[in-house]
């Protein structure tokens, strides 16, 4: 144990003498001696953390032994059933087929590939292997890709994609449950055709609809992102952004392969706008139309009188304005209507969202000492917020930027300390090596 | 998954991590009394975190921490309906994981016991993640920690590992508070003696060359 009382040495201990002043000794942890405390530290740092992947099986899990257990309930009404009424027998059994709680799972089968225990889809070469279910819905992988069945029941299944593309044609069906977890991202399914396809190396996420609407929900995004028919999404987390162009303009704009150089940032939003539509006749609420994907809706019904919006609209609102404004690039906007949040909700959490979205717009806009001041503030008004890992991720690549590795490394640090498998773990060790 | 305004309005209080908006848990709760099939699955993105971690630090790195994490949620919807103060959800879920967490201590001290084929050490494939220094370190610990009764041990590990406050760990085991006090001194006394005593523990230092006569020696 060293005299710091830090944890035991790690993967880049590289013999330089650590720093002897003592690291000041948490309230919870003055009864413990030295050693001791070190190991509990060791053990914070290392365990609980809980994998994407155990989330989405653990709830298929529960739900399917609930399941279990209510059919057993219903099993055992039967039986006392039978006990006090001979005549139930026969009766009871049948009437229990046909009101089932619990329908049985969707049937299906794997075409050109292997299912594995731990559902992983191996395929056979070359081959792009297809999950059949009985409803019609398809889920194709591409050749090369790795996918994963995390679960099925009676109204959809829940398939991973973990790096690679997909092609998924779901049938549209009432209450019908799909989702596709892409990397980090979940693409829920309200019956449509679309491919999507997730670049682990370069953390980007595609997502083109052939027909019908999916929602995107994951880092970056900020709550879900409505797709619909024509449009293609991307999303990038090295830098991270969020591009909703329609299908054309892609194909105009950027090649649809290699992320390396990323999307067109400016170029795509401003196609898209060739197509902004005129308000409806009836106005409904901004939060329902950003859930829509009627981006333009609300900026066209903001800006005709902005400064009244911004001075009368409720919270929900000003939020949904911003965020509009954002994946459409008017910056301007989305400052005004970040700023308004903050000023006339000041204490509220969308106050404390506001600073951090403030940080990533001066980010984009090169005024990266501003950005790291509205991440400050919101890492102090919300340290336990949505964005808090990538304030601090962001926050660190910013110093680094501004101020040298030497400076980002404490900020590498911490990340590493409070979000050791965030999006910016690799690039928060690599500062740590790099001394 | 149709995303209705009841069912976007439950995610909003799903992704809350801000612990001070009760009423965010407080609709939750209604949502889960109510028996709606998706507060159960929101119950579960929002809490399965905290409670994960409570089981992993509590049993150490054990490969039975995905199925005592199940376990957990399928008991707490099965008895949902005993929660008093929807407000207070966030307390109810962690009494469940707390207290069968306990029983989950208990059952493997007397499994151990029973059987000679279990050593109760951790499993190595859990721990491949980390150097081995501190892979074999967190073995040891987890193993002076079995040496513990199941209330020292939970008291121990929410208290120094996870970092719950004395009253938070007195309202979860359903104790006095003079009681946890009194239970977390033993134990934390008691671990720090067996850590001493370890010499593996105690002798271990980072990995830097000694000083002598203020020059550094390979």
């Amino acid at each position: 144990v060293s005299r710091t009382g830090a944890p035991f040495g790690g993967d880049d201990d590289d013999g330089i003498e650590p720093a002897t002043m003592p690291l000041p000794i948490p309230r919870e942890e003055a009864d413990l001696n030295t050693p001791a405390r070190a190991l509990t530290r060791l053990a914070r740092a290392s365990l609980g953390q809980m994998t994407p992947a155990q989330r989405a099986r653990g709830m298929g899990a529960v739900h399917a032994r609930r399941a279990r257990n209510r059919r057993r309930i219903v099993v055992g009404i039967a039986v006392t059933g039978v006990a006090s009424a001979v005549a139930a027998v026969v009766l009871v059994p049948r009437a229990l087929q046909q009101t089932q709680i619990v329908p049985e799972p969707l049937a299906y089968q794997l075409e050109d590939g292997a299912l594995m225990p731990d559902g992983k889809i191996r395929a056979r070469e070359d081959a792009e292997p297809a999950l059949k279910f009985i409803d019609g819905t398809v889920i194709r992988l591409a050749p090369g890709s790795t996918g994963r069945l995390d679960a099925v029941d009676s109204q959809g299944a829940r398939v991973s994609i973990g790096n690679g593309s997909a092609h998924v044609n779901v049938v549209p069906k009432p209450k019908a449950r799909w989702v596709i977890d892409a990397g980090p991202f979940r693409i829920s399914v309200h019956g449509t055709v679309f491919t999507a396809a997730w670049d682990e190396a370069d953390g980007r996420l595609d997502v083109q609809l052939e027909r019908g609407l999916v929602s995107v929900t994951g880092p970056v995004t900020s709550g879900p992102i409505p797709v619909r028919t024509g449009q293609h999404l991307t999303v990038t987390l090295r830098q991270p952004r969020v591009l909703l162009r329609d299908m054309d303009d892609v194909a105009e704009t950027a090649p649809p392969a290699p992320p390396a150089t990323g999307p067109a940032p400016v170029a795509a939003p401003a196609a898209a706008s060739r197509h902004t539509r005129p308000a409806r006749a009836v106005s409904r609420s901004w939060s329902a139309a950003l859930s829509a994907g009627d981006f333009d809706e609300i900026l066209v019904e903001a800006e005709h009188d902005l400064a009244r919006a911004l001075a009368n609209r409720n919270t929900d609102e000003l939020a949904a304005l911003a965020d509009a404004a954002r994946y459409r690039r008017h910056d301007d906007v989305a400052r005004r209507a970040l700023h308004a949040q903050r000023r006339r909700f000041p204490g509220s959490p969308r106050a404390a969202d506001a600073a951090f979205f403030l940080g990533r717009l001066d980010e984009n806009a090169g005024g990266l000492g501003r950005a790291l001041g509205w991440y400050d503030r919101y890492l102090n008004e919300s340290p336990g917020g949505s964005y808090a890992a990538e304030a601090l991720g962001r926050k660190m690549m910013a110093v680094r930027e501004v101020s040298g590795p030497a400076a980002a490394r404490e900020v590498a640090e911490e990340y590493i300390r409070l979000f050791p498998r965030g999006s910016y773990a690799g690039a928060a060790q690599a500062l740590r090596r790099d001394r | 998954m149709v995303a209705d305004v009841r069912m976007l309005r439950l995610r909003v209080v799903a992704s809350s991590t801000d612990e001070a908006d009760a009423s965010r848990d407080v609709e939750l709760a209604h949502a889960l009394l109510a028996g709606d099939t998706d507060a159960a699955e929101l119950a579960w993105d929002r809490y399965a975190p905290l409670v994960h971690g409570i089981v992993s630090r509590a049993l150490g790195p054990d490969a039975e921490v995905e199925d005592v994490t199940q376990e957990i949620f399928y008991r707490l919807f099965s008895r949902i309906g005993t929660l008093r103060k929807p407000e207070a959800l966030r307390s109810f879920v962690i009494s469940f994981a707390v207290r069968i967490v306990k029983w989950e201590l208990r059952r493997r001290r007397a499994r151990r016991w029973l059987t000679l084929s279990e050593t109760g050490e951790v499993p190595e494939d859990q721990l491949l993640v980390m150097n081995a220094e501190n892979r074999y370190a967190l073995r040891r610990l987890y193993g002076l920690l079995d040496l513990l009764s199941a209330r020292e041990r939970l008291v121990l590990v929410l208290r120094h590992i996870e970092g719950m406050t004395l009253e938070e760990i007195a309202e979860a085991m359903e104790l006095s508070l003079a009681t946890i006090k009194r239970v977390l001194r033993r134990a934390s006394n008691r671990v720090s003696e067996m850590v001493d005593a370890d010499e593996e523990l105690s002798g271990r230092r980072p990995r830097v060359a000694p000083l002598r006569n203020g020059k550094r020696v390979s």
